[in-house]
This record gives C-alpha cells, sequence and structure tokens, in this order.
C-alpha cells in the first residue's frame, strides 16, 4: 500500500513583477510505499529542496496532487497545516534546528508538547528513543553543550517521537563529519527496520546507498530510480555512481548533439 | 580623504535611522529640559515677582537630577548602538580600515547624530521656555511676568557644555571597545549558543534583604520626621533591592516553573518559561530601570498633584480666620536705639487700626476678634494627659520629645474664645470640654483626666477653631473648657515646669474681604495708620502677623514649583522609559527571529506563534509597570507621612491620586508599547 503517491506535480515560481517565471518542478510522479526507505538525489537546481517543501506542507504546488496515506495535502486548510504537519510528518533538516534554550530533551518533547499529549506518555516515548538514538546521557545538556552528530541524533529523534506517517530528511548528513554520519544513517537504517517510511533528500551517493531505493530527479523531473533489490550497500554505492556516470555522459552527448 | 569618513558616517547614519532618530529625540528632549531648568534658574524676570525664589531653587536640584539622569540615558543607548554595530565596523576593519580610520568613521558619526541632538534640542527648548513660564504662571495662580528673556546665554552655555562632556565620555568608551575588538569574533555569527543562567543566590539573597528593608522602612515609619530622614534610604535600598531581583530573583522563580513537569510541558508555558530564563538574564537591567523610572515618575506625580490639589483644604483647616495679628509698641528710652517693651495694643486700639487701614485700602473687615489661648505639652497616658517628668523638664531640648509616640501638644481655649472665634456660644460646666484634633492623628475619648480633674467630652469638634501650623511634628490638639478648669491647668504646668512653663497667648484675628493685591499691602498700612494715631514721641510699632493670603501666595508658588519640577522629570523618565522600551524591542525581535523560524519547521502555526510571542512580550513589559505598582503603593505610606507636615489633605485622598495617575501611566505605557511592538512584529515575521 502506498503511503505517499505524488501525481503530475507542477511547481512554477514566478518573479514578483510576474515577468519571469521558473520552472522548478515540471512533471513529479512517483510512490512511496508503507515501511519503504527512498533517497532523492539531484544536482543543485534540480527542484528537490523544492519537492521537498511541498511534501513538508511548508509549501504549494502549482499543479499536481500529493497524496499522504489517502489525504489530499494540498486541501488541507492553512489553520490546520500546522497540526496536521505535526501529527503525520517528521523532518530531519541539515543544520539541525534545534532551538538553543532548550536541553536536547525539551527539543525533542517540543511536538509532542504542541500537540499537548500528557506528561506521562511524553515520558514514555522518550525513553525508547533516545536509548535507540545513543542520547540517553546527554538528555540535559543544550545544543551548544554536544558534537553535530549528537545533536542530529537529537534532531532525528524529535522527528520521530511523534511517530509520523512519513520521516523527511534534507541532507541530515550534510554538516557532519564521515564518523558521525555512519553513526547517523546506521541510525535511519535502524528506524527503517522497524518500519518507520522515511523519505530523504541527498546528493552524498553514501546516504543514498542506504536507502531501498534511489530516485533521480533532474530539472524538474523524476528521471530514473534504482532499486537495491538484495544488493548490499557497497554493491548499490556502485550502481547508484554507475547510474549518475551513465546520466552525466547522457547530458554530455546531448549538448554536443546540440 | 576626510570626505570619505564623512560620507561613509552619513550612509551609515541613513542605513541604521531607525537606531538613531529614537536617540536623537531623546536626547534633544533631555536637552531641552536642562536648557529650560538653567533658563528658569537664571530667569531675572521672575527674580522681582515674589516666588521667583523658590522655582530658581527646584531647578537648581532638576538640573542635578537631570545631569545624573542625561548620563545614564546616553550611556544606555550608546551601549546598546556600540553592540547592535560592531559587526559593521568588524567588517570595515576586513575590508581593509585601519582602527584608527574605523574611529575617524564613527567620530563622524557621532558628531553629526550628537549635533542633531543638541541643535533640535536648542530648538525644543527656546520653544518650551516661554510656554513653561505661562505653566508656572498659571500654576501659581498669578499674572503673567514682563520681561522674559529670549534666550539664556548662560544656560545654552551650560547645557552645551555638559552635554559635550557626556557625548565625549561615551565616544572615549566606544574608542576602547573598538581598540579591543578581535575582527575574529566580530564576523563570528551571534548564534553561539548562550550559557542557560544560574541562579546568582547571592544577588537574590541580597536583593530580598535590600528590597524587604526598604519596604519595611517604607511601611513602618510612624514619625513624619523620621519619614523625611530615611525616605532617600528606602529609595536607595529598592533600587538596589530592584536591580538584583530583577537579575537574580526572576530566574529563580523560572527555574522552579521549569522544574515543575506538570506545569512545564505545555505548549506555551513551555516557550514562554524558557524564552523569559535567556530574555531576563539580557534584559534585567533594562527592565529594572523601567520600574525604577516608572515609580519615580507615578510618586513625583502623584505626590506633588496631590499637595498643589490640597492647597485649599489646607489653608482653610490652617486659618479658620484670614488674618492673626498682635501689634505692641517699643519705646526708645535712652536714644541709643535700645528699645524696650512698652505693651501690646488692646482690643480697641487694634480694632480701630485695623479697620482704618482697611479703610484706606478699600478692603472690607468683616470680622474682629481675640483669642486667648495656652499651649501645653503632656504625655498620653490611658485616658489621662500627665506633665512630663523632672528628667525630662531638665532636658534642654525639650522640644525633642515633641515627636515621641506618646506626646500630646493640646491648645487649650475657654468658652469666651470659643465664642468670639467660631460666632457659636457653648454651654459648659466644671467637668466637661470639647475636645477636637488639629493635625492628622486622630483621637477623641469620651473622658479626659487633666490636671486632677475627670472632664467629660460632650461635644467633639469638627472644624478646627484655632489657627495652627499643620506640621505634623507632634499630636496636637484642642480642648474647649470653662476659664476656670483652663487656670487649673495652667496652675498646674507653671508649677511643674516652672521657668518652662507655657504663657496664655492674646492673638487677634480677623476677617478681611476684597481685593487679594490690596491685601498684601495691610500689614504696612496697618504700621503706618498705628504710627500715625500714637501720640508719645519715640515709640515704635512692630507687628507680628499671619494671614491667609500670605500662606496661599507662599503655598501656591512652594507646591507650584514642586509640581513644576514633578512634570519635567516625568517628562524626561517618559521619553527614557520609551527609549528603552524600543531598543529592547529591537534586540528581542531579533534573538527571536531564529527561535520562531524553527518552530515554525517543527510544526507551530504561525499564529501560535503570534499568540506565544504576544504574551511573552506582554509578560516582559508589564512586568516593569507591576513592579512599579508594587512600589509606588509600598511608597504610599512613608509618603503620605512625610505629606502630613505639608498638607492636611487626606492619605486617601494622597492613595486616590495614585490610582488615577497610576492609570493614566499605565494608559500611556501601554501605548508607547503597542508603538514600539510594531518594530518588533516586523522584525520577527
Amino acid at each position: 500500500m502506498s503511503i505517499l503517491e505524488v501525481k503530475k506535480l507542477q511547481k512554477i515560481y514566478t518573479t514578483r513583477l510576474g515577468g519571469h517565471s521558473v520552472r522548478a518542478l515540471e512533471n513529479v510522479n512517483f510512490s512511496v510505499e508503507q515501511g519503504e526507505y527512498v533517497a532523492i538525489m539531484g544536482e543543485s537546481g534540480s527542484g528537490k529542496t523544492t519537492l521537498l517543501n511541498i511534501l513538508a506542507a511548508l509549501d504549494r504546488p502549482t499543479a499536481g496532487s500529493v497524496m499522504l496515506d489517502g489525504m489530499e495535502l494540498t486541501k488541507v486548510k492553512e489553520g490546520e497545516m500546522a497540526a496536521f504537519r505535526r501529527k503525520n510528518l517528521g523532518f530531519v533538516f541539515q543544520e539541525f534546528n534545534l532551538l538553543d534554550t532548550f536541553s536536547l530533551k525539551d527539543n525533542i518533547l517540543l511536538p509532542l508538547v504542541l500537540s499537548q499529549y500528557p506528561l506521562k506518555e511524553m515520558m514514555e516515548r522518550l525513553e525508547p528513543v533516545a536509548k535507540a538514538f545513543g542520547i540517553s546521557d546527554i538528555l540535559e545538556k543544550y545544543p551548544y553543550e554536544v558534537s553535530g552528530g549528537q545533536k542530529q541524533r537529537a534532531a532525528a529523534a524529535r522527528a520521530i517521537i511523534t511517530r509520523p506517517k512519513l520521516l523527511l530528511a534534507d541532507e541530515p548528513t550534510g554538516a557532519l563529519d564521515s564518523k558521525s554520519t555512519d553513526g547517523m544513517l546506521e541510525v535511519f537504517e535502524q528506524i527503517n527496520k522497524n518500519g518507520q517510511t522515511i523519505l530523504m533528500v541527498t546528493h552524498s551517493i553514501k546516504a543514498a546507498s542506504h536507502a531501498g531505493r534511489v530516485l533521480f530527479i533532474k530539472d524538474g523531473e523524476v528521471f530514473h530510480q534504482l532499486y537495491r533489490g538484495d544488493a548490499g550497500n557497497e554493491e548499490f554505492y556502485q550502481k547508484i555512481t554507475d547510474s549518475l556516470t551513465v546520466i552525466i555522459k547522457n547530458e554530455t552527448e546531448r549538448k554536443e548533439q546540440k | 580623504m576626510k570626505n570619505f569618513y564623512i560620507k561613509t558616517a552619513i550612509t551609515n547614519l541613513k542605513k541604521n535611522l531607525k537606531l538613531y532618530v529614537p536617540q536623537i529625540i531623546a536626547s534633544a528632549v533631555m536637552f531641552g529640559i536642562l536648557y529650560i531648568m538653567i533658563s528658569l534658574a537664571d530667569e531675572r524676570a521672575l527674580d522681582d515677582s515674589r516666588g521667583g525664589n523658590y522655582i530658581g531653587a527646584f531647578m537648581i536640584v532638576g538640573v542635578l537630577v537631570m545631569g545624573i539622569l542625561s548620563f545614564i540615558i546616553i550611556f544606555y543607548s550608546n551601549n546598546f548602538l556600540m553592540k547592535r554595530r560592531k559587526r559593521e565596523y568588524g567588517l570595515y576593519h576586513v575590508l581593509g580600515l585601519d582602527k584608527r580610520h574605523v574611529i575617524k568613521i564613527m567620530f563622524f558619526e557621532n558628531v553629526i547624530s550628537h549635533g542633531l541632538s543638541i541643535i533640535l534640542g536648542m530648538i525644543i527648548g527656546m520653544l518650551f521656555y516661554r510656554m513653561s513660564i505661562l505653566l508656572i504662571m498659571k500654576i501659581y495662580n498669578m499674572e503673567l511676568v514682563t520681561g522674559i528673556s529670549l534666550i539664556s546665554f548662560t544656560a545654552l552655555i551650560l547645557s552645551v557644555l555638559l552635554f559635550m562632556f557626556i557625548y565625549l565620555s561615551t565616544f572615549i568608551f566606544n574608542c576602547i571597545s573598538i581598540k579591543r575588538l578581535k575582527t575574529t569574533e566580530l564576523l563570528a555569527s551571534s548564534a553561539y549558543g548562550e550559557k542557560e543562567p544560574k541562579v546568582k543566590w547571592i544577588l537574590f539573597v541580597l536583593g530580598l534583604l535590600t528590597l524587604g528593608s526598604g519596604y519595611y522602612i517604607a511601611v513602618t515609619i510612624q514619625k513624619p520626621v523620621e519619614a523625611l530622614a530615611f525616605f532617600f534610604l528606602a529609595v536607595i535600598l529598592v533600587i538596589i533591592g530592584t536591580y538584583f531581583l530583577f537579575t537574580a530573583g526572576s530566574i529563580f522563580i523560572l527555574k522552579l516553573l521549569k522544574k515543575n513537569s506538570r506545569f512545564y510541558y505545555k505548549p506555551r508555558n513551555m516557550i514562554s518559561v524558557s524564552g523569559m530564563l535567556y530574555r531576563m538574564k539580557q534584559n534585567a537591567a533594562g527592565l529594572a530601570s523601567i520600574a525604577i523610572l516608572a515609580t519615580g515618575v507615578l510618586i513625583m506625580i502623584a505626590s506633588t498633584v496631590t499637595l498643589y490639589g490640597g492647597i485649599d483644604k489646607t489653608l482653610k483647616d490652617q486659618f479658620p480666620h484670614d488674618m492673626y495679628v498682635n501689634m505692641w509698641e517699643l519705646y526708645d528710652r535712652t536714644e541709643e536705639r535700645e528699645y524696650m517693651y512698652k505693651g501690646g495694643l488692646d482690643y480697641d486700639e487694634m480694632k480701630e487700626n485695623l479697620s482704618e487701614a482697611c479703610n484706606r485700602l478699600g478692603l472690607r473687615l468683616t470680622m474682629f476678634g481675640k483669642e486667648k489661648t495656652l499651649e501645653v505639652a503632656y504625655v498620653r497616658n490611658g485616658n489621662s494627659l500627665e506633665l512630663f517628668s523632672e528628667d525630662f523638664i531638665k532636658d534642654e531640648w525639650i522640644h525633642r520629645h515633641f515627636e515621641d509616640d506618646e506626646t500630646f501638644v493640646i491648645t487649650f481655649i475657654d468658652t469666651d474664645t470659643y465664642k468670639m472665634i467660631t460666632g457659636e456660644s457653648i454651654e459648659l460646666s466644671n467637668d466637661e470640654m470639647a475636645f477636637g484634633k488639629l493635625t492628622g492623628y486622630a483621637w477623641n475619648p469620651d473622658s479626659i483626666r487633666i490636671a486632677g480633674l475627670e472632664l467629660k467630652n460632650v461635644k467633639k469638634l469638627e472644624k478646627t477653631p484655632v489657627h495652627s501650623d499643620i506640621t505634623e511634628v507632634a499630636k496636637c490638639f484642642v480642648m474647649v473648657t470653662t476659664t476656670e478648669n483652663l487656670e487649673k491647668i495652667y496652675n498646674e504646668q507653671s508649677e511643674r515646669y516652672g521657668e518652662q512653663k507655657s504663657e496664655y497667648e492674646d492673638r487677634y484675628f480677623a476677617d478681611i474681604e476684597g481685593d487679594d493685591a490690596k491685601k498684601q499691602e495691610l500689614e504696612s498700612t496697618l504700621i503706618e495708620v498705628a504710627q500715625e494715631r500714637e501720640t508719645e514721641e519715640g515709640v515704635l510699632i512692630r507687628i507680628n502677623s499671619r494671614t491667609e493670603w500670605e500662606e496661599r501666595s507662599e503655598a501656591y508658588q512652594l507646591n507650584g514649583s514642586l509640581l513644576f519640577l514633578g512634570i519635567l522629570l516625568s517628562i524626561v523618565c517618559f521619553f527614557a522609559t520609551a527609549l528603552i522600551i524600543y531598543y529592547k524591542q529591537i534586540t528581542e525581535g531579533y534573538d527571536d527571529r531564529n527561535r520562531f523560524q524553527i518552530m515554525e519547521k517543527v510544526g507551530l502555526a504561525k499564529d501560535e506563534i503570534k499568540r506565544t510571542i504576544r504574551s511573552q512580550i506582554l509578560m516582559i513589559f508589564f512586568i516593569p509597570l507591576l513592579v512599579a505598582g508594587i512600589h509606588t503603593l509600598m511608597a504610599y505610606p512613608i509618603l503620605s507621612k512625610m505629606m502630613s507636615m505639608l498638607t492636611t489633605t487626606g492619605a486617601n485622598i494622597f492613595l486616590i491620586c495614585i490610582g488615577i495617575v497610576f492609570i493614566i501611566f499605565s494608559i500611556v505605557y501601554i501605548s508607547i508599547y503597542s508603538i514600539t511592538a510594531r518594530t518588533y512584529y516586523r522584525i520577527v515575521s
């Protein structure tokens, strides 16, 4: 069963005076199954950030539809948007976006607090999540007191503590060193194994190679996709690299033909 | 090259107009008021009119206060601007300008903005100077004086010198901080996590102690003279306490709230409490200043308005009749100007002189009489009044015991005097009396034991029949009794007190109607008349009088000058408060922008964010108002004690006045807040 279905998605930005228009998304179609781990790859300017913003309900598409678990995202009213986001979506950002004024614990609990969960349930949820992310010992610390990797773990913990239908990750390893990146990707794999659907936008092959499927997006369209199948991480890494090489080659040839 | 610096300075000022305009306006207003104060102290036209001395003296006090206030406020705004602009200066440094050159740019910026302040201040000062004299004359209830000077150069020079001094100090301060700057520090984003504030226990405890003792003094002090002495101590304690508690106490409370999980983990509470923790750390001093300035305004306006508004009632209580006068003759025996007391004028002489003097001035004498009073100090013991013990009497400074709690000073009059004064006759037997208070202190028992008599109180006097100076230094009362009893009372005290005994005092009183200006001449005319009627050679007439009209113009000038000073200082405090609030809003805005962007991403709706912002900002800005209210309420007891020496206006009228002033102030404060809040919202969203 698809948890996310994107159909004929289009986003056109027009400058304020209406003169110039930029097609960020041309015609995007794809779907994500329950429990899948999908990576979206693309160069800067390929439209992947726009896509993520629309999926995150931070931005509205010009045309097309996004169905999340049978609900039409574009039809959610503005006033209910924040609550909808809180209930159905989890986010991990490149720059962590933790609040300096909160301890890690409070940062993780923030979405639950906003949804007004009872105190008991909040604490019950916090414990296993913190344990799974290996941050139980530093919960009382403040973001500026811990490392980047630890910050990102806290951010991921915050994203999944609401048990969202879909976890959206925007370059989650972009600001991490390689060791922290490995740790982070393991965490993602782990939570995916536990049944969490993940959609990750990245341009890191390494990050993408941990996913179950990779979508390549270019010029506002889904250009190509790769399934992991039975391949291991290294093998899949190779496959992704090959595809990227092919894509670049095609592009060069096309340019030469012109 | 010089052009470059000036141009850069101008562009910088234009770019930061939002920051500089409020500072320029606030300094200009302070300059203007300082100019007005010095000009008033210097005004020749006022010297000729009576009361000029008062305004001059008060303005000198005002200038001192203004000098200190201007220094603090200008330094505050300078530091704020410096903090905001450090990055900019750092950038110049990175782009290749020496610190020397950066300082040059800053120098021109300062010259331009401060120059504008001073010019604007001069305009404000000169424009409003005439108006303030008009206002003072209106407050004094007097005709407008002529020959007001257009410009006071003394004031101009002094004000400019003072402000130059303040500006130079800030400039030196800025140079030092630029010299100390490390460029890397400057350019590093300010996103460094700030440590969560810790409760500073020493400050917290000290704050509690100082505020507590300030409040304790204010609330418990009983004697007016002590109130006067301790008031400033209480003020200083409360100021220190306010600063300490705003810094340490607020964090203590917020931490307590945070520890309470059930309270803390609620959407609005969580965001507010954690936000407030950081805000209080940065804003404690600013908020404490707002609270203190606000308290200052409230107290100044409420008490000066009460004093001023109470003049008429006070005079009425003080002067049952318009004029109290004694005249006597001195006789020069030796022709060497050694005058000897010859004797007082008797009833008929006095009356004839007075009606003649009134005739000459076109005034009407509507009442004339003579009162005979005896004033004796007692120690109260239950319902009996006992004379001072031997020890007391030996004490050379017997008057200092007048302030003791149980010292009661009684003015005795007999039934004849009572009838003469009030026009009403009163029938008293030898075991009866009538009793009333002369000051704010109320005591009116059913019977009093005195001089071996047990007198029943048959009539509680509502209106004060005798003239008194209403200083509430001692507790003063009036007793009407029979002539026979009065004699017994006189004898008792004269036996005990010996040389220090009280004597009967005769005094003539009169009611006079007519033109106020003519009344002012009555005393001198009276001497003239008496002198003319004197037949014997070498006799000089002396006079001692207290009149309602002189007291009135004196009171209007004294209390009016106080009121005017209160108004001027309140205007300054108002602008200072507005400036601090405005700068706070800007700082808050920039601090919060990132925070709220993140919250939006985590799933907080825009209008939820707005609501939280509003409640937080409201809390932050209304705490000072609340504190000012509490401070004022606590100051009320000590202030009303002090004021009891100056006015007979009841303490409850003062309280009502405080209430009204507080409401008006709150409205003004809220409007300052809502105007400046727009800046905040613009930054955040």
